[in-house]
């Protein structure tokens, strides 16, 4: 039944999956490609300097894709549960909602993190071909908020869309944009060095939330 | 009999507005049971009580011996459903969906799946979504069948089908569920196709339930009369619902008989030339229920 659950998950979102690995593939090519051009151009010592010196992060383009693509799968996989009010044909399947909803969930959450993981190992395996080891730790802790947002996003698209009643949804969209904003409050390299419990924690906190969405789903809150 | 369905003082409101109290109803095992009623008198909120999807302000109901909304998953392999507007996974195709609920239900039973698709001119291929509101009726139908369960609910299936689909949705039900002896609760406010589908009906109105009665005692006892007088009679002394008088003709309904009716009409010296008339279903419906 689990594998059944997860076949139906994989059909709603596998093109959007897809998408999101040619799209965070094409950012860190095009990344590379003008950091190296740039080295090419003005020679890796300058590179240097501005990274060291002038505190300038050179992969920013990427800033926001983790967050696209949380909301994107998140919106994939559960607007289609959400029209017509299908999560109740899903909730009828002879299996708890909350196997239900844990199995739906943690496969979002598994393959966006296993996508966040390949895209965030590449990137700082292709930092690290071309700056030093502490450059690259830095960068690791610049894009890891980043990446964090994505995952929230995503858990934060569950907790909006399983949210029965409109009126409710938009508190619930308004306290997802506020504390995901938190993570994009700085653009310094290693600003969030010092934030990594509460990075888990709000992760934590949206994991909770979605369970209240559900069950004000359950007892049929409108 | 076994009791397959039971309600026992079901109340429910949404915000001020009262859907029904104190309703009483249960359906026994084999039986096909039609909840027949206008929109708005509460045949869906019924069903999401039913699903555990609705809380009732008070009351509660029983499914197979099991409180709804806390069936265990055993339980519910015994309960199919179909829901108004025949959703379904629309972003799957007929194999994709057919191997995805095959996994859950135990006693599943592809043939009826597959001989109702091939009914339908679709490539195997084709997404749920890109079919017409008949054939995902049929799929829909296809995999409440095939889930061979012992109890199937069925809401508003006719809503949004053309008389062909509403017809060969119909047949196909009752012949499966009268040849295999399940249990069938269905709600539709077209009642013309419930005549020939169900055994029982439960009528409701708005904030009560009319009726629960079989069909056929239903039909043989509630009639139709007409007469022709330019004097209205006086109603309050007479067992009749709805009645109605269009210039000098009155129409009435009334579970009591003929003569009984015209002993009524003669002790107001009412001109009383009255005319029986059976009635289908349909006309039975709006009879009891009123044209508004």
């Amino acid at each position: 039944m689990i594998k059944s659950l997860l076949y139906k998950e994989w059909i709603k979102t596998r093109w959007f999956l897809l998408a999101i690995a040619i799209a965070g593939a094409i950012i860190e090519i095009y990344m590379f490609l003008r950091v190296g051009r740039s080295i090419r151009l003005v020679g890796a010592e300058h590179i240097w300097d501005v990274v060291v010196n002038r505190d300038q992060f050179l992969f920013y383009h990427i800033k926001y894709f983790p967050l696209a693509a949380g909301i994107v799968l998140g919106l994939s996989q559960f607007i289609p549960e959400v029209i017509d009010k299908r999560i109740k044909l899903t909730f009828h399947l002879p299996l708890p909602e909350k196997t239900i909803t844990s199995v739906m969930t943690g496969y979002g959450f598994t393959v966006l993190l296993a996508l966040f993981l390949i895209q965030y190992v590449s990137l700082l395996a292709g930092i690290r071909s071309l700056f030093a080891f502490e450059i690259t730790v830095t960068a690791a802790l610049t894009l890891l908020p980043w990446f964090v947002a994505g995952i929230c996003a995503y858990l934060a698209c569950v907790f909006v869309c399983v949210e029965p009643s409109w009126r409710m949804r938009i508190p619930n969209f308004l306290i997802g944009v506020a504390i995901i904003r938190t993570l994009f409050i700085s653009g310094f390299p290693g600003a969030y060095i010092k934030m990594s419990l509460f990075m888990i924690a709000i992760t934590v906190m949206f994991t909770l939330f979605l369970w209240l969405s559900v069950y004000r789903l359950k007892i049929g809150r409108q | 009999m076994d009791t397959v369905i039971e309600c026992r003082n079901l109340t429910h409101y949404y915000g001020n507005r009262c859907i029904y109290e104190n309703l009483n109803f249960s359906i026994p095992q084999g039986r096909i049971v039609g909840l027949l009623g206008k929109n708005g008198t509460g045949k869906t909120t019924t069903i999401n009580i039913l699903n555990g999807y609705l809380q009732p302000r008070s009351g509660e109901c029983l499914m197979l011996g099991y409180r709804a909304g806390m069936l265990p998953p055993t339980v519910k392999q015994k309960i199919a459903l179909l829901m108004e507007g025949h959703v379904q996974y629309s972003f799957m195709n007929i194999g994709q969906i057919e191997k995805f609920y095959s996994a859950f239900y135990p006693k599943w039973d592809k043939a009826p799946f597959y001989e109702l698709m091939s009914k339908l001119k679709i490539a195997p291929s084709q997404r749920i979504s890109k079919m017409s509101c008949g054939q995902r009726s049929q799929v829909a139908l296809g995999i409440v069948l095939a889930q061979n369960s012992d109890l199937l609910i069925l809401d508003d299936f006719s809503m949004g089908l053309d008389p062909g689909y509403r017809r060969l949705f119909v047949d196909y039900l009752s012949e499966y569920a009268r040849s295999q002896n399940k249990t069938v609760f269905v709600t539709s406010h077209i009642i013309q196709d419930m005549e020939r589908l169900i055994d029982d009906c439960l009528i409701l109105d708005y904030g009560k339930l009319l009726l629960q009665q079989s069909v056929q005692q239903f039909l043989s006892e509630f009639k139709r009369y007409r007469l022709v007088s330019s004097q209205e009679p006086d109603w309050r002394d007479m067992p009749v619902v709805h009645p109605e008088k269009i210039r000098d003709k009155i129409e009435f309904y009334s579970t009591s008989d003929k003569k009984t009716l015209s002993a009524c009409l003669s002790r107001q010296n009412i001109n009383n030339q009255l005319v029986e008339e059976s009635l289908t279903l349909e006309e039975a419906f709006i009879g009891l229920t009123g044209k508004y």
